[in-house]
């Protein structure tokens, strides 16, 4: 279930361009455990979807690789949500 | 950021280390990357007036894992030998091949004291053949012994096999397992590969053309008429043409795989090695069946001419050049060999 869950919490947080270790930060800090040895591949797994954009900026201290949502992203990101909020919906009718 | 150097130097080594398990055009990238993020880690756990010393970089390393881990997560799922079975894979292969290859030296060795006295250069060429079959048999059924139990076990992702108790080995990281910096890194020259992949094919097809034409090529000789077969190669070239064709195969899968992976390995290194012995051996022949050219044939284009004095010199300047390769290429083997042994992989 992890599995297919990462998918969506990256997405979500790819609206804005963000950096592994930014992303990493991120979604742990809103609860979301993830390490460096799962995000860094699926970032460019999704990437090579044609989810995801990418591009070496090197405005901060030193080079970083920023990934951004492109619009076949957003367009699945918005699929991935409603599939998300539904299935919500009826596992707690099932468990209530 | 301020890093001093013991620590700079094991951050390399680590790099390296990661970039020698990865493959394809990525590599470089993806390395880059990971040296982002543990900058991005240091920057994170210490303030930035602090020196970053080894040992406040090897407790990144000690989370991250050993370099063959980080690196395999960015391998395609469907490897034919994953990482569960590559380290213990790679320990078997090379010991068979080691058995197989001395199993038959020492057959051959037996044969040749037992048998009947062959010259030197049939016992080294039956040896040679054997030992290469052999090599290449026992290589190809260990791969597909492992292939298949990779395939039994498959369905279990870097996820699920993380925890399995042979993959800690694998996965912990251990500063004595890390290379030591390549004195200089030979840098992967993709067009010089599609040349040489090129070069490799216009080779195969000459080689089957003048097996087939028996040592001659079309050539015009009035004008206004059609093309004929002139003779330019002797007899004697003839037998060697099978070897001359195999070994420019062997160049030609090798310059594909090295093109395929994007970068230099122990296996296309090696391999080149043994490319470059196979045409030492080969020049070597060439070198015993002169004279090879003739221009006999050229007698009907040029009735003239004196081409006896001709055909003497070229075949006097082919056997110079032959000497010239065989020289250069052993001295160029000898320092392959030395780097590959000094420096595995590059």
């Amino acid at each position: 279930m992890r599995r297919g869950v990462i998918v969506l919490a990256t997405l979500s947080q790819l609206e804005k361009a963000e950096y592994g270790y930014s992303l990493i930060k991120e979604l742990n800090e809103k609860g979301f455990e993830v390490g460096q040895d799962t995000l860094y591949p699926l970032l460019r797994r999704l990437e090579k979807q044609e989810l995801l954009d990418s591009e070496w900026r090197v405005e901060d201290p030193r080079p970083r690789r920023y990934y951004e949502l492109n619009e076949t992203g957003r367009e699945l990101l918005k699929e991935l949500k409603a599939a998300w909020t539904e299935q919500v919906k009826i596992i707690k009718e099932i468990i209530q | 950021m301020n890093i001093n150097q013991n620590a700079r130097e094991l951050l390399d080594r680590y790099l390296f280390a990661v970039k020698k398990e990865l493959s394809g055009t990525e590599r470089e990238d993806i390395t880059n990357e990971i040296e982002s993020h543990i900058f991005d880690e240091l920057e994170g756990r210490f303030p930035e007036s602090e020196e970053i010393t080894k040992e406040k970089l090897e407790e990144i390393f000690t989370e991250m894992g050993s370099p063959r881990k980080v690196a395999w997560q960015f391998r395609p799922q469907r490897a034919l030998i994953g990482p569960k079975f590559y380290p213990i894979y790679v320990i078997v292969a090379r010991i068979l091949v080691a058995v197989v290859v001395g199993a038959l030296l020492l057959s051959n060795v037996i044969t040749t004291i037992l048998g009947t006295p062959d010259s030197f250069w049939q016992v080294l060429g039956n040896f040679l053949g054997s030992a290469w079959s052999g090599a290449l048999s026992a290589f190809g059924m260990i791969t597909l012994i492992f292939a298949g139990i990779e395939r039994a076990t498959e369905g279990k992702s870097w996820e699920d096999m993380k925890d399995f108790e042979e993959l800690k080995e694998i996965n912990e990281y251990k500063s004595s397992e890390l290379p030591q910096l390549p004195l200089r890194e030979k840098k992967f020259d993709r067009v010089g590969t599609v040349f040489e992949i090129i070069f490799g094919m216009i080779g195969l097809a000459f080689l089957t053309y003048i097996q087939s034409s028996g040592g001659a090529i079309p050539f015009r000789i009035n004008a206004g008429e059609g093309l004929q077969n002139i003779q330019v190669l002797t007899e004697n070239y003839l037998p060697l043409i099978p070897f001359a064709l195999a070994i420019t195969g062997l160049e030609l899968a090798r310059s594909i795989t090295l093109f395929v992976q994007g970068h230099h390995s122990g296996l296309t290194n090696w391999w080149n090695i043994a490319a470059q012995v196979a045409n030492v051996i080969l020049v070597g022949f060439i070198f015993k069946a002169m004279p090879i050219i003739t221009l006999e044939g050229l007698n009907a284009v040029w009735p003239n001419a004196n081409l006896s004095n001709l055909e003497s010199l070229a075949n006097t300047g082919l056997s110079v050049l032959l000497g010239l390769a065989i020289f250069g290429t052993i001295i160029d083997v000898i320092v392959k060999v030395y780097r590959e042994i000094k420096e595995p992989g590059y």
